[in-house]
């Protein structure tokens, strides 16, 4: 059986190597608590690349507009629609800013509209169970952001199966520690990204 | 002195006692009377005329050349002729080639049947059911296809032969059991088996003791699925009943690490020499290449 490898998606515009971190905090995460074989270091995968179909997961993030290429486009329609999962953080939480409109256009473009994931989905309970919904991240509670909870995930689906999950919850801040900072945490809050990876890996 | 009806009356008797006599004798001569010379060559074509005239007659011996195969009921029409007595020989005015087929329901979820046939030789074969042909090889040979829907009997001919089956009933399938951790492997082995229309029911490992399952799961048996397939190792905690499912006669498909667990090895492959392939710990390949010194210094 080979090994999980997180994969952080690279694209032509924006940033999106803006959270460096995150990867090794959820494979550190991955690894505490599952049994899955999981390679200690992730790997970067280009959009437009073929390689994209080597990984089940891919993260994406960024702070700038996103605007793919056409090759970039039509891979990840290709992925989402042949079993990849792709999970893209917008890393401002904000409501309406420049990553959040632009992102959730260019899926739409290239994988269908995104909608509202109903806070019961599988998803929430794939690991660890979030009867609420999506973890609220700290920025969304400390008011230093857009002071405003997001409720919901957005998700493009391919029959019942989440092909695209869309976050404005800044996931890639709160995960973007070192893992070994984890000790300082009274609750890990890298548990709703196993539970991500999870279903990614089942679904 | 007998009146007149009287002598009328012995007469009649006389004669037909003499002519029952007579009839009795006749047939137990027929009955007992050494089968008639009688050798006839016919073509296949003329056959089941002479069958029946040998039936009535009983030759002594049978010659039948052919040109082609004889069908199912010709074969039995002239076996019960040789056992009735009469010496049956057959040849061929030119060769005839053999040829099989067989029709039988596919184990997929679409009710495909599936035909398989053979034909010695060259001849060009014809496939075809009671609705028409359904394909043809130019050359012969062996050959497989998967039909959606079959009518009647399937039959495969060429210019000296005919080979003819009735598809068997369908088959009813039941789940598929799918055991393995999670990642890529047991993903896509589910969504592919779904995608061929299997009911599928898994047990997916996450971490000790967390398992995502999904379908009809219950003990492993043959009555309620049709096959179990092994991912790798995280199937060694259902061994036994996994062993015990295939002697009952269920399939097991052991793939990647599966076939390693020790539970299993009663129904693992084996190698030549009679043992089961055994590579190491997982991932032991890959630490002895890590540790491998290049110039002196550990890469």
């Amino acid at each position: 059986m080979s090994e999980f490898v997180f994969a952080t998606g690279q694209y032509e515009s924006g940033d999106w190597d803006s959270a460096p971190l995150v990867p090794a905090n959820l494979i550190d995460s991955l690894a505490k608590y599952t049994s899955l074989p999981v390679a200690p270091t992730g790997a970067i995968v280009a959009l437009a690349s073929d390689d994209l179909f080597r990984f089940p997961l891919v993260y994406l993030t960024g702070h700038l507009p996103v605007r793919f290429t056409e090759a970039e486009r039509a891979n990840v329609r290709r992925f989402a629609d042949r079993g990849g999962m792709l999970f893209v953080d917008d890393h401002n939480h904000d409501i309406d800013g420049a990553f959040h409109k632009t992102a959730v256009e260019e899926l739409g473009r290239a994988v269908g509209k995104l909608t509202q994931l109903a806070n019961t989905h599988p998803l929430y309970s794939s690991f660890f169970k979030f009867p609420d919904g999506p973890p609220n991240t700290a920025h969304e509670l400390n008011g230093w952001g857009d002071n405003l909870v997001h409720s919901h995930l957005l998700a493009a689906m391919r029959g019942d199966r989440i092909a695209v999950l869309y976050s404005n919850k800044d996931y890639s801040s709160e995960w973007g520690y070192h893992p070994d900072n984890k000790r300082f945490l009274s609750i890990d809050n890298t548990k709703f990204g196993v539970n991500v990876i999870v279903y990614a890996l089942t679904r | 002195m007998p009146s007149p009806a009287e002598r009328v009356r012995r007469v009649a008797e006389l004669v037909l006692r003499a002519t029952a006599l007579a009839a009795l004798a006749v047939l137990l001569w027929r009955a007992l009377r050494p089968p008639t010379a009688a050798g006839v060559s016919v073509a296949v074509g003329d056959l089941t005329r002479a069958l029946e005239r040998w039936t009535l007659a009983g030759p002594a011996e049978l010659r039948v050349v052919l040109d082609k195969a004889p069908d199912a009921r010709t074969r039995d029409w002239i076996r019960a002729l040789a056992h009735s007595g009469s010496r049956a020989q057959w040849a061929a005015s030119r060769p005839i080639r053999g040829s099989a087929v067989i029709a039988e329901p596919a184990s997929e979820p679409s009710g495909a049947t599936r035909v398989r046939f053979a034909a010695a030789g060259g001849e060009p074969v014809s496939i075809g059911d009671a609705a028409g042909t359904i394909d043809t090889l130019s050359r012969g040979g062996a050959a497989e296809l998967e039909l959606a829907s079959v009518a009647g009997s399937v039959r495969a001919s060429g210019a000296t032969f005919t080979a003819a089956t009735a598809a068997r009933d369908s088959i009813a399938l039941k789940p598929l059991l799918v055991l393995g951790a999670a990642g890529w492997e047991s993903k896509f082995t589910i969504a592919a088996l779904e995608e061929r229309g299997w009911r599928v029911a898994s047990r997916v490992r996450v971490a000790p003791n967390v398992e995502v399952t999904q379908g009809p799961l219950g003990a492993i048996d043959t009555a309620r699925y049709s096959a179990v397939i092994a991912l790798d190792s995280t199937a060694a905690s259902s061994a036994t009943a996994i062993a015990r499912y295939a002697h009952d006669g269920g399939g097991v498909i052991l793939a990647g690490a599966s076939a390693r667990i020790g539970g299993l090895s009663s129904i693992a492959p084996r190698d030549r020499r009679g043992t089961t392939r055994h590579r190491g710990p997982r991932g032991a390949d890959r630490l002895r290449r890590d540790m491998a010194l290049e110039n002196g210094r550990r890469r």
